[in-house]
């Protein structure tokens, strides 16, 4: 191990030799302060953001916000829109309207789901997220609707999502004692 | 405990950043009056609560029973029957709205979509009054929406149709 003795001492002397005791702390203090902007050095929990949702931004997805309380086919798969019927359909007279939160501004919109009518069903993406929906015994509440009934043609072919205006206020939960 | 010139100051501090907090958020709300909220939650629960059939203009859907409230609805009200049909018909009575809130509603409807049908001189609906005639369901609605027609028509006024029940009007 002589050998590993000589290499070490004459490496700390040559490094000892060029360099002051002083200007190397100051090197290693500005590689960290340097360092802490392009790397974070402190221990953060990192994965957090990476687990937060990221909105869903396309619209012929059942996730998307707008979706939240749709039962049925997206027309925006069907040949028509997020807001319009597909050629040789019509919308609904009436409707099921639900509160959906846009996670995009955080507000919460009234959405009417018109039907679309008068064609066979569509068969493409179908969606149920039947938030804040409840069973038919609560009649007001319960969506399996077919909302093409006051029409025409009482043939539902796919649910449009129009936002038709802002949601009431909701009063802030009382604070946990 | 006597307040200290220091701490009595603080106070009025403190009470002048909260006067000052409360009118900043006034200001946040877009500066509408309080009046103006009001309708717009009513709004906002007529939209979620009643507009699926009713629509958001208030045409309804005559043929499949729901009635047009547009130049129409205000009538009811020259009644004393037809004032309480109003909270005690099931589309309202049976409503997720609470007494309050239905009574802002009532209040919104009449006035957005029949102004011209209420009495001039219109009480609006309050949370007591919706309290104690919406208990009392109808055994039959039909006939008594029938019968407000037919005596509201002798007092000059025109319900629009109520298609529901056509054999049984009187």
């Amino acid at each position: 191990m002589h050998w590993l003795d000589k290499l070490g001492e004459r490496a700390t002397r040559s490094v000892a030799h060029a360099t002051s005791r002083r200007s190397v702390l100051n090197r290693i203090g500005k590689l960290l302060v340097g360092t802490a902007f392009l790397v974070p050095v402190l221990p953060v929990a990192r994965s957090a953001p990476a687990a937060a949702k990221k909105p869903q931004t396309d619209d012929t997805a059942c996730d998307y916000w707008r979706y939240c309380a749709v039962d049925g086919f997206l027309c925006s798969c069907c040949g028509g829109s997020m807001t319009s019927c597909p050629p040789g359909t019509s919308p609904s007279a009436v409707s099921w309207v639900g509160t959906c939160h846009n996670p995009l501004d955080g507000k919460d919109y009234l959405i009417s789901y018109n039907d679309c009518c008068g064609k066979t069903a569509c068969g493409k993406c179908m969606c149920a997220a039947a938030e804040r929906e409840r069973p038919g015994y609560q009649m007001f509440l319960h969506n399996d609707v077919n909302w093409c009934m006051s029409n025409e043609s009482s043939i539902f072919h796919c649910t449009t999502s129009v936002i038709v205006g802002m949601a009431k206020p909701q009063p802030k939960a009382p604070a946990k004692p | 405990m006597r307040l200290g010139g220091n701490a009595r100051m603080r106070r009025r501090c403190l009470a002048t950043a909260f006067v000052l907090l409360l009118a900043g958020q006034a200001a946040a709300q877009g500066d509408t009056a309080p009046t103006d909220r009001l309708r717009q939650a009513a709004r906002a629960d007529y939209v979620l609560q009643c507009a699926g059939c009713h629509r958001g203009d208030g045409r309804g859907s005559n043929p499949h029973g729901v009635p047009d409230f547009r130049q129409s609805v205000g009538a009811f009200v020259h009644l004393p029957a037809g004032r309480e049909y109003l909270v005690r018909v099931p589309g309202a009575a049976h409503s997720q709205l609470s007494h309050a809130e239905l009574a802002d509603v009532l209040n919104w409807v009449l006035t957005e979509f029949s102004p011209a049908q209420l009495p001039a001189d219109f009480v609006p609906y309050d949370e007591a009054e919706v309290a104690a005639a919406r208990p009392r369901r109808y055994d039959d609605v039909v006939p008594v929406r029938h019968d407000l027609a037919k005596a509201l028509a002798a007092m000059g006024f025109t319900l629009s149709d109520y298609s529901y029940g056509n054999d049984r009007k009187p």
